[in-house]
């Protein structure tokens, strides 16, 4: 508890703008103070033309306001200013005597605070040292030794405080060293702050992240378990039914279509699994970004589609790509989702176009991937990019309903957004934002 | 090139399943006489350790298993044998996390890391690269 105050105007002993003497120069009618330092100071009352002359002589900083003045003044002179200022900005003062350092003087609020009545307290430097606490008060005797020696090491540090009801209390403890001629230390201003709620909120704080940390961890485990631990089973059953296909014919003609049925199912959980463990592993991994040329990897990303493009005759066509910072796998498996869900959701006696365009803003690059497709009605625009969100049953269209899921979460690791627009029957554009300060 | 014939091989899996879909592999390459399989890692290492047990030449190992998983059962193992007659040991695992490659990589009786399902193909793999003569 022990303080620092930084050197205030008006207050220390030492201020360079401490007001000295007020004088009136006749030749401009203007009222001039003069400070210590030699540096004049104007009653702003005055004219503008006279003043615009003076004011062009003297640097900027060195012309405070009048008002500035006027408040520096009067707290020398009214001691109700100082009470109020320190009562309004601060939760108790002190001030020690270093000379005869048992003597300290501490002000009502100071012991309010703790929840003290200050009539029972005496003015002595030993009245508060059994209630702050140990490890706090070495920190502050530690600073109030080395503030005296170097008056621009700062004293000013969190303590804690036990309250008389047993809690504890906070306080942000700062302290000035008034010193003699020769520099020696000779009292000790302090100024206490209370930071308890400040405190508390930041404990909460960090009890809510580690919880939130231990919950994001217990989700990759599940996310973990559930693309690993379920694959193998399902990998197992797959391989199985593929077995038993090999001997299809000693099966009737419902036993055949229960089993077409069975590795359908399979091959759909087979996707489901697929996709949330590219979500996951997406999710888990921190990303890394570099240069990546857009236009080579869409190109790229046509190719890999391979067949889906060229079984439906696709027309994908992209113009102006930038080359940008960016995940490059994520960037990838982006362009690739919406390019599938592009050629996918295009009616079939329709040949599906694809334009892929990018715009620069100040900050970002603004992507379409644009199709002739099926559309989405408004009302699923919100929830198409949740998890497993399908707007279509599997044989109408197949999908694991994770690729807009994965392109959303892409998005977000750059720092960008992903949204659309859509006629329904007509087509739909995707867009999204990927920031050029990665 | 002359093809391998294997005296003996065993297989280490929780799966009933995956033993199974295994030993078909292996049976249909004709390439196999004896397959002892175990559904726990420990009873295997058990078996495989005692002093009058028969050479084996390959064995197959899952890795996530109950009581004693493929890693452990790998520790175990190379801690009893002389690892310069130990058999060919193939990691089987669904696990595509480098994390369980680079675990694999660590011993030295490991001789190689699969992803299931184990195919026909991957046995006819691992016949040449490890048993081909002069291999």
């Amino acid at each position: 508890m022990i303080p620092s105050m930084p050197p205030s105007p008006g207050l220390g002993t030492a201020s360079p703008m401490l007001l000295t003497r007020c004088a009136c120069t006749p030749d401009q009618g203007l009222p001039h103070l003069t400070t210590s330092n030699g540096h004049g100071y104007f009653w702003a009352k005055a004219s503008t033309v006279g003043l615009t002359a003076l004011f062009t002589s003297l640097p900027v900083a060195a012309v405070a306001h009048y008002l500035k003045h006027e408040l520096y003044d009067l707290v020398q002179r009214d001691p109700a200013i100082f009470e109020f200022l320190q009562a309004g900005s601060l939760d108790g003062i002190w001030y020690w005597d270093l000379t005869d350092p048992e003597v300290e003087w501490m002000s009502a609020r100071f012991w309010q605070v703790f929840g003290y009545d200050p009539a029972t307290k005496p003015h002595r430097a030993d009245a508060w040292q059994d209630m702050i606490h140990p490890d706090d008060l070495a920190v502050a005797l530690d600073n109030f030794n080395k503030h005296c020696a170097d008056p621009d090491h700062p004293y000013d540090q969190l303590v804690r405080y036990r309250h008389q009801d047993g809690s504890m209390v906070w306080v942000r403890c700062r302290g000035l060293a008034i010193r003699d001629a020769d520099g020696t230390p000779i009292r000790m201003l302090g100024a206490h702050t209370e930071v308890t709620a400040l405190k508390e909120a930041e404990a909460e704080l960090e009890r809510q992240n580690l919880a939130l940390g231990q919950a994001n961890a217990e989700l990759k485990q599940f996310a973990y378990a559930a693309s690993h631990d379920l694959r193998n089973p399902l990998n197992s059953l797959t391989a199985l039914l593929e077995r038993l296909d090999q001997q299809r014919g000693a099966l009737d003609a419902t036993g055949q279509h229960m089993l077409t049925l069975a590795t359908n199912m399979a091959h759909r959980m087979q996707d489901l699994m697929e996709g949330i463990s590219q979500y996951s592993s997406l999710t888990n991994r921190s990303i890394s970004f570099q240069r990546v040329d857009v236009a080579a990897l869409v190109a790229n990303v046509v190719k890999d589609l391979g067949t889906l493009v060229s079984e439906r005759e696709a027309a994908v066509t992209w113009a102006d790509l930038p080359t940008l910072r960016a995940h490059a796998p994520g960037l990838q498996q982006l362009f690739q989702n919406l390019i599938a869900n592009a050629v996918k959701f295009t009616p079939s006696e329709r040949i599906p176009r694809v334009r892929i365009t990018a715009t620069h803003t100040p900050y970002a690059w603004t992507f379409g991937v644009s199709d002739n497709g099926i559309g989405i009605a408004p009302e699923h625009h919100a929830k198409i990019f949740d998890l497993f969100a399908r707007l279509h049953n599997a044989s109408e269209y197949a999908g694991s309903g994770l690729g807009l899921a994965l392109c959303r979460r892409i998005i977000q690791q750059h720092g960008g957004r992903i949204w659309l627009t859509s006629t329904p029957g007509e087509g739909t554009t995707f867009f999204f934002t990927l920031p050029t300060t990665l | 090139m002359a093809h391998a014939y294997l005296d003996r091989v065993v297989l280490i899996d929780d799966s009933t399943a995956d033993l199974f879909l295994n030993q078909m592999v292996l049976e249909e390459s004709g390439r196999v006489s004896q397959i002892d399989t175990y559904t726990y890692a420990d009873e295997a290492l058990a078996a495989l350790t005692t002093p009058d047990a028969p050479p084996v030449d390959l064995i197959l190992l899952d890795i996530n298993m109950p009581r004693m998983n493929g890693f452990e059962f790998a520790e175990a193992y190379e801690a009893a044998v002389d690892l310069d007659t130990a058999p060919v040991i193939l990691m089987l695992s669904t696990s595509k996390h480098e994390e369980d490659t680079r675990r694999a990589q660590q011993y030295a009786c490991i001789r190689a890391y699969i992803n299931k399902p184990f195919t026909a193909a991957q046995f006819t793999a691992v016949l040449e690269q490890h048993f081909a003569p002069g291999a």
